[in-house]
């Protein structure tokens, strides 16, 4: 056997030749980042499948089940994937019905008792007229057979049901191979109206028929007009009362209780606190410019203040704390530095990296951490948008809802990997 | 001892002892017994009061119990397990020297590759997936000399990636749950990153330790170092964590049913009821409670597991 270890060796020098000359020059630090930028972009294409895996509309209802029109917004009416298996006794026009509940109980029955042009004659007949009965009635029928003969929607032939053994055949997967699919679809667009996701087209809302993105775009613009100020405001609170607390040798662990307390018991206080004229909030806040909808919205704007003021505070508490047992914090304090001085002069620049790295680590929470806060108090944002569009199981909104969070986690972790300086995931 | 965690394990075992009740009584939300509306609290009928819809408070108080513990609980364990697997395997570097599982994998891609070929237009996805596939088989090959083997560390790191970038609260409201097996997978599954982040420096430190080099040449087996000296120690480090998570895991489930999204439907927790009281605020008993609920479990869940630790746990200079 040849010894590839020689080569192997000289291979991997030649490849750490450039690497090892530009090394002073940075060039090792540019190719790690960019090779985590890649990695990054598959994690994010990862996500995007997982988003529409989850969001697709067959998967969790019934095609038959919505309206014609909605039927073809979302594609509902197409296989799912280029690739889909299925039983090999099954027939190969199996595979070209529209995936959901029906299709598998179908399945089912034709697997059980035979007849599959039959089954598959009176399936087609009854999505052309719209009169498919309910999946559970088609699973009754899978476990009691002579309850066919009651049901006067289904032709003579398939009145007499025997059940039988499922033939070996049923047991072997047959691939089906579909060119046009609700992910090529939903991904890559099919004519001038439905461009695609690479096109930056999200589909229509299926409750008020406007475009997932402008509805998106408006909501997280309003998310954002409150979220930002009170997220600055909490650092600068934070820091502060972490500076003084720490100052105070207080111990961390209110800050700490405070951090953990679930946002709505505070938003439940704020509104029980400080509601006291029972404020009106206005029911549409397009034409509200910022300090408007910030006094139209005040009350969310002080929950979520106190919010990220308590986590804050309680993080940057104890990371100040620990540069105080430092060996330079004691040289400046005996150098004759007033104690709040050194703290906000020395401890809090020696703490700097880990309070950035983690401002930059919340980012995020400006879009998705506020859904409690906006349903409690009836701000038209974000997180308001997505929990209706939940309720409502509007999935191209929720798809395009967890899009844009999505979108804003994945910046955010990639900033703070790039960043940080001992970053585990950048190795 | 502190009068906090007194108080904590007070009411800790008081939730215990509601969950063993709940349990003998079968207490159901269709079961409850239904008395006249709005009773204030103290009255013989109904210790606590009863709701707008004449439910009695104390016995919903007591079947929030299991809805919440049957969640937090297992979801912590399946998080636990995944951090530890995934910190060891990191931090060992593992590498899966199986040639027939990577040649399988390799032909597998390559065919993949070949059938997608001639339909290259309309066939970007399988391309994508083939290539990976044929790059990680590639690695995989286990070559004399230098290793090649990246497979597993890269998938993991890909794994951690993927789970960072999703907001956990809008993915349960997305694939809204049908049942608790669903919701405790889904918990479980995608929070257990920053836990292994944590365990994984930990475990380099000790693999990196001359303790361990002398147990190795002692020659202890590796189970015994791991389950005496890694594990138990680093359960101990880890108890702030295991704080924040469980903590976490009840308020992720009281802002569930506070929304009424995202969680089975035969559900029944705090935070319904807290919505519910809210919505009918004269009737503060049915609102206080719930509260009251909520803050004294999480708060004694935190006090409790953060009684343990010996230093800050957010400390720069401990790892973390």
């Amino acid at each position: 056997m040849p010894d590839f270890s020689a080569f192997l060796h000289s291979f991997s020098f030649l490849l750490s030749l450039p690497t090892g000359i530009f090394a002073p020059m940075g060039l090792d630090w540019i190719l790690r980042r960019f090779a985590f930028a890649l990695k990054m972009s598959l994690a994010l294409f990862c996500i995007l499948c997982l988003g529409f895996a989850l969001s697709v509309p067959s998967t969790r209802t019934s095609f038959s089940e919505t309206k014609p029109a909605t039927q073809r917004q979302t594609q509902a009416v197409l296989p799912v994937f280029y690739l889909s298996f299925q039983p090999y006794a099954l027939p190969p026009a199996f595979s070209k019905l529209a995936a959901g509940p029906h299709k598998r109980e179908l399945g089912k029955l034709m697997l059980r008792y035979g007849q599959e042009a039959a089954w598959l004659a009176w399936f087609n007949a009854a999505i052309q007229k719209a009169e498919l009965p309910n999946p559970k009635t088609m699973a009754q029928i899978y476990e009691r057979p002579e309850l066919a003969r009651t049901l006067s929607f289904l032709p003579d032939p398939l009145q007499h049901l025997t059940a039988r053994q499922i033939p070996w055949q049923g047991y072997l997967p047959r691939p089906a191979f579909h060119s046009c699919n609700q992910f090529r679809v939903w991904m890559f667009g099919r004519s001038i109206e439905q461009k695609g996701l690479i096109r930056g087209d999200l589909g229509f809302s299926q409750s008020n028929r406007l475009p997932v993105i402008d509805l998106v775009r408006d909501a997280a613009a309003n998310t954002l007009k409150f979220s930002i100020p009170s997220m600055l405001l909490g650092f600068v609170l934070g820091l502060l009362l972490a500076l003084f607390a720490a100052h105070r040798r207080w111990p961390s662990s209110p800050f700490m209780l405070l951090s953990i307390l679930p946002s709505f018991l505070l938003g439940a206080f704020v509104f029980l606190v400080f509601d006291w004229g029972g404020t009106a909030t206005p029911a549409s806040a397009a034409h509200l410019n910022l300090p408007s909808f910030l006094l139209a919205y005040k009350l969310p704007l002080i929950a979520l203040t106190l919010i990220n003021t308590a986590i804050f505070a309680a993080h940057h508490q104890v990371w100040i704390q620990a540069e105080t047992h430092q060996p330079f914090f004691q040289t400046a304090l005996a150098k004759g530095l007033s104690p709040f001085r050194a703290l906000s002069m020395h401890a809090l620049r020696a703490a700097l990296n880990l309070v950035v790295a983690f401002f930059v680590q919340r980012l995020p929470l400006l879009i998705s951490g506020t859904v409690v806060i906006e349903v409690m108090f009836g701000v038209p944002g974000f997180g308001r948008l997505a929990w209706l569009a939940v309720l409502e199981n509007d999935q191209p909104l929720v798809l395009g809802c967890l899009l844009l969070a999505a979108l804003f986690a994945w910046a955010s972790v990639y900033l703070h990997s790039v960043f940080s300086k001992n970053s585990i995931l950048i190795r | 001892m502190k009068t906090s965690v007194l108080l904590s394990r007070i009411w800790l075992a008081l939730l215990f002892l509601g969950l063993l009740f709940s349990w003998l009584l079968d207490i159901q939300p269709g079961r409850i017994p239904n008395l006249p509306n709005s009773i204030p609290p103290g009255s013989a009928q109904a210790l606590l009061g009863t709701d707008h819809l004449g439910r009695n408070i104390a016995l919903g108080l007591l079947h929030g119990i299991p809805s919440m513990l049957i969640l937090a609980i297992p979801a912590l364990l399946i998080s636990l397990f995944f951090a530890l697997t995934s910190a060891f395997l990191l931090a060992r570097n593992i590498i899966p020297r199986l040639p027939i599982l990577n040649l399988g994998l390799g032909l597998v891609s390559g065919l993949i590759l070949l059938a997608s070929l001639p339909w290259l237009p309309i066939f970007p996805f399988w391309l994508l997936l083939s290539l990976a596939g044929l790059f990680f088989a590639a690695c995989c090959i286990p070559l004399p000399g230098p290793s090649l083997s990246l497979f597993l560390p890269t998938l993991i790191r890909m794994l951690q990636l993927i789970l960072l970038s999703i907001p956990g609260m809008l993915l349960l409201f997305s694939i809204n749950p049908n049942s608790y097996l669903e919701l405790i997978f889904l918990l479980g599954g995608t929070s257990w990153v920053a836990l292994g982040q944590f365990s994984e420096r930990s475990m380099i430190d000790f693999f990196r330790s001359t303790e361990f080099e002398n147990a190795r040449s002692l020659g202890i087996p590796m189970f015994r170092i791991l389950h005496r000296h890694l594990f138990r120690r680093l359960l101990q480090t880890l108890r702030p964590q295991l704080a924040w998570l469980l903590a976490g895991f009840i308020v992720i489930e009281g802002s569930l049913g506070y929304l009424g999204v995202g969680l089975p439907s035969q559900h029944w927790g705090w935070g319904q009821m807290l919505r519910l009281g809210l919505l009918h605020s004269n009737l503060w008993w049915s609102w206080l409670f719930p509260s009251f609920c909520i803050l004294f479990t999480v708060l004694s869940v935190f006090v409790l597991l953060q009684a343990g630790r010996k230093s800050g746990e957010l400390s720069p200079h401990n790892g973390s």
